[in-house]
């Protein structure tokens, strides 16, 4: 387990993060890419289903009252090619979940990166480069 | 003139490999010699924009494209996403599953396989598993098509570049993600060459009298994916109701975003951070980053062959020491401070779809 951890971070080391949007049927101008939001999430569900993911998670505010969330990300197809699985994230992981937020300010995001607890990542809406061949 | 350096190398790289190798058969039919080799799964390179960058005949970049006053009527009719047009209200029909055609199946981040069998070359794409054939039997095309979505292809090799011609297209696609339209006289040529063993280069240049007052070019980079094979992709799978989620975060609000960030570490990242940048080509070159008290972070590249100096803002260092910044020109910086305080790595994003890699500690 520990050892595919390892493998899963070395490979994120490896990407560079590239803003294309990566469905055509999704663009990016829901979303304020003037803004980053840095979410503490405890995941609800991950559809991992092509042609769009979606995960589901809720977030504890300052005075303690949760929200849900919801994050879109790329096809399953780019991300099992990054790292990710259907079991990358599974109902009650807590993860840190970093995106650019709705602009309507419906709790929505774009999904950039994933922080896990110990510290690896999994990129989101990027491409990964040439050099990560 | 301005000439993209990439479209002057391939240029040069196209002269010399432009001698035909058509060998006779005994009918005296020609047969062209299947001298190269495309074969392998190709994934579309980091340096590919989503919206092409065309030129004219010359190499000369084109802002606006020279459409015809048909063309003009068709492209005001169109609305791709992005601008006042969000998923919803866009009218591009690649929303609707349909076939992109050809070019505008290289705009999508999905890898293609090229399969080579006798007489044809095949490209099986993961997006939407479109399949496209190019007859290299020497046929011609065929007469009085009646249109389709991915054209009707020949192809023929001058050396070790497939040499593709393309006509047969029907007009309900779009050339680009930008919305420029064509007609069903849209003539295509494609010539497609490994650059290197991991490189596929294709040279587009097409005409469209209909549509367009002349030639327009463009190219497309891939790298090879040895490890990969084609995935299953299904447009139509309807299982995640991504639409309601699309009406939820697409719909005009009243309401100003909730930025809900965490609360800020009491690590400080403030000061001067040398280092390296890694740019999406690969190339690694040493970079400066300073950031003062008051939530500004300059980013420089000292290396002659790059100007960069982004400006960040509100730059802020999250629980998990999870850094984050803004340029005004929607530059992402995306980093992690180290649990001791003294590396700090992560992404620079672009909004033009390229980004870096940075590392940094203190000196």
């Amino acid at each position: 387990m520990k050892s595919e951890r390892l493998a899963r971070a070395t490979l994120t080391i490896g990407f560079l993060l590239i803003s294309l949007p990566l469905f055509a049927h999704h663009g990016a101008t829901e979303y304020d890419m003037t803004k980053i939001v840095t979410l503490s999430a405890t995941v609800k569900e991950l559809q991992f289903v092509n042609p769009h993911t979606l995960v589901t998670f809720t977030v504890k505010d300052d005075s303690g009252k949760t929200s849900e969330w919801q994050g879109e990300l790329p096809s399953p197809n780019l991300l099992s090619r990054r790292g990710w699985s259907r079991s990358t994230l599974k109902p009650g992981d807590q993860v840190t979940i970093i995106g650019a937020p709705a602009k309507n300010g419906e709790k929505g995001m774009q999904v950039k990166k994933l922080v896990f607890p110990d510290g690896h990542e999994l990129p989101g809406t990027v491409l990964p480069p040439d050099s990560s061949k | 003139m301005r000439i993209p350096p990439i479209v002057s190398l391939a240029s040069a790289a196209l002269l010399l490999f432009s001698f035909p190798l058509l060998a006779q058969t005994p009918t005296g039919i020609p047969k062209t010699a299947h001298t190269g080799d495309l074969t392998g799964v190709w994934y579309p390179s980091s340096v590919n924009t989503f919206n092409f960058i065309w030129t004219d005949a010359q190499g000369q970049h084109l802002n606006t494209l020279p459409l015809t006053p048909w063309g003009q009527e068709k492209f005001k009719g169109n609305h791709p996403i992005g601008g006042e047009y969000t998923a919803l209200t866009s009218n591009d029909p690649n929303s609707e599953c349909l076939p992109p055609g050809v070019p505008n199946i290289y705009a999508h981040a999905y890898p293609v396989e090229i399969l080579q069998v006798q007489g044809r070359a095949i490209m099986f794409f993961e997006y939407g598993h479109f399949v496209r054939q190019i007859f290299t039997d020497g046929r011609e095309h065929v007469k009085d098509a009646n249109p389709t979505w991915m054209g009707d292809s020949t192809g023929k090799w001058e050396g070790d570049t497939l040499v593709v011609d393309s006509t047969g297209f029907n007009d309900k696609t779009w050339l680009d993600v930008a919305g420029h339209p064509h007609s069903e006289a849209l003539h295509l040529v494609e010539r497609m060459r490994r650059a290197d063993h991991d490189t596929l280069m294709i040279d587009i240049t097409l005409e469209d009298p209909q549509a367009y007052t002349s030639i327009l070019k463009t190219q497309r980079k891939y790298i090879l994916k040895p490890t990969w094979n084609i995935m299953e992709y299904i447009c139509e799978d309807t299982r995640v109701k991504f639409d309601e989620f699309e009406k939820k975060v697409g719909a005009k609000g009243t309401k100003t975003a909730e930025a809900t960030v965490e609360s800020g570490s009491s690590q400080s990242i403030v000061g001067d951070w040398k280092g390296t940048i890694t740019l999406a080509d690969g190339r690694s070159l040493p970079a400066a980053f300073s950031f003062s008290e008051s939530s500004n972070g300059l980013l420089t590249v000292a290396d002659p062959s790059v100007s960069m100096n982004l400006q960040f803002r509100n730059v802020a260092v999250a629980a998990g020491g999870i850094v984050t910044g803004l340029t005004s020109d929607q530059v992402n910086f995306l980093g992690k401070l180290s649990a001791d305080g003294k590396q700090i790595t992560g992404d620079i994003i672009l909004p033009s779809g390229t980004g870096h890699k940075i590392s940094m500690s203190r000196p």
